[in-house]
């Protein structure tokens, strides 16, 4: 590990910054446990770490989000990598908006490669009509009222054709694409696209960021089936709220949940 | 009812098993809940007309199974340490990971001592001061609000 940690760190020296801040340093390991937990090390360790580094790893034996599914993806097949921002304009009341601009941005990149098909699931899954192409795993560093630090954790299918059969419904751009796709190149597509979204935040238009995850998200304004504790039953998706519980309206009344109070009901 | 008798009353209900046992006479009433952490927690409700001047809510520490004396807890020195958002507290990063911090733990400012996890975003939360844990005043795994009180720290 030490040994890593001052490879990166002469890495990052080397490096010049230039405008665009995302994806400017890119550090990239073939084997790792998890690429959140490497990159909240180095923020602990080496400071100042620049905004917008990124970390990918050709093979996470660890990555978080996967293990309570017990799967791990295939080494070299697809994307796993976090990003580093730090929010701190943002309070921790408000990091849903986060959430909507890192999904967004994710989101976007994606819809130029793979059309407009692919959506973001409440609150931060991505989707490809019902199948599930990949997660996003937001890490803060939170002291007083200020999120000090933000590690961005992304997983996207990239090559891998073949699943563990438990897995409910999982698709990989190669198998909507029927063609192999670089890696890297959805990186990089992504960083840019995160970039755009995280610097209209910060520039303080979380209305409009709000509106446009709305607008990307999957089922919004159309009848799906969802079951509750209590029930199965057909709503439509109308809002999130400022926290990001999500808005269904049933017949003529809205009624908001959190994570843990509903599921999609996929046909 | 005097100290001695809620003495009494708390000593008999922690030793009796059960959770809770509420008394309420013509202008007192008394709550004693023994749950984990078994805390006895003492409220006196006074006549309307003075309802004003309402002070008095003593918060009584059961150390199990004996019971302490059930003055008020000088809490005024400690620092409270508040939820900077809603969301759900978690002592531990997972379920089979060791407790960030524990009661009668020396901190210093800028450790973990909680994760808040909202919509799947998991907030660390770190300490703007150093001292030592005086009490986790939240179960783990349940939600919390904006401001609610966490940790009481005793500043070094």
């Amino acid at each position: 590990m030490k040994t890593n940690l001052h490879t990166f760190y002469s890495t990052l020296q080397n490096n010049t910054i230039s405008g665009a801040f995302v994806g400017q340093n890119i550090l990239t390991y073939k084997e790792i446990t998890s690429t959140n937990d490497l990159l909240k090390q180095l923020v602990a360790n080496f400071k100042p770490l620049p905004e917008g580094t990124v970390i990918m790893a050709e093979h996470q034996t660890a990555g978080k989000g996967q293990q309570q599914n017990g799967w791990h993806s295939e080494a070299g097949k697809n994307l796993t990598c976090s990003l580093l921002l730090y929010p701190l304009f943002l309070s921790p009341q408000n990091s849903f908006n986060l959430i909507a601009a890192v999904g967004l941005g994710v989101i976007k990149s994606l819809q130029q490669i793979l059309g407009n098909q692919t959506r973001l699931k409440w609150p931060n899954d991505i989707y490809h009509g019902q199948k599930k192409l990949g997660g996003i795993l937001i890490e803060n560093s939170i002291a007083g009222n200020a999120i000090k630090s933000a590690v961005v954790g992304i997983g996207i299918n990239i090559n891998q054709e073949n699943f563990p059969a438990h897995l409910p419904n999982p698709v990989s751009v190669k198998q909507i694409l029927s063609e192999n796709y670089a890696i890297k190149e959805v990186l990089l597509q992504i960083c840019a696209g995160i970039e755009f979204y995280y610097l209209k935040l910060k520039a303080g238009k979380s209305e409009e960021i709000k509106q446009e995850y709305l607008d990307n998200l999957y089922g919004f304004g159309r009848k799906l089936k969802f079951q509750t504790k209590d029930e199965i039953f057909e709503g439509e998706i109308c809002a999130v709220s400022p926290s990001g519980l999500l808005g269904v309206k049933k017949e003529n009344e809205t009624v908001f949940y959190d994570l843990k109070q509903i599921k999609f009901i996929f046909n | 009812m005097d100290i001695k008798q809620i003495q009494d009353l708390i000593r008999f209900v922690s030793k009796s098993g059960v959770n809770e046992v509420s008394i309420e006479q013509q202008d007192f009433k008394i709550t004693i809940k023994t749950n984990q952490p078994q805390t006895a927690i003492v409220t006196t409700t006074v006549p309307a007309a003075t309802a004003e001047t309402t002070a008095a809510t003593p918060t009584i520490t059961v150390t199990t199974p004996v019971v302490t004396t059930p003055a008020a807890e000088d809490t005024s020195k400690y620092i409270t340490i508040k939820s900077p958002m809603i969301g759900t507290f978690y002592r531990s990063s997972a379920p089979e990971k060791p407790l960030f911090v524990n009661v009668g733990d020396e901190i210093k400012s800028g450790d973990v001592l909680c994760i808040i996890e909202a919509m799947k975003l998991f907030n660390e939360i770190e300490s703007e001061v150093s001292g030592r844990i005086v009490k986790i005043l939240v179960e783990n795994a349940s939600p919390v609000e904006y401001d609610q009180p966490l940790f009481l720290v005793d500043p070094a």
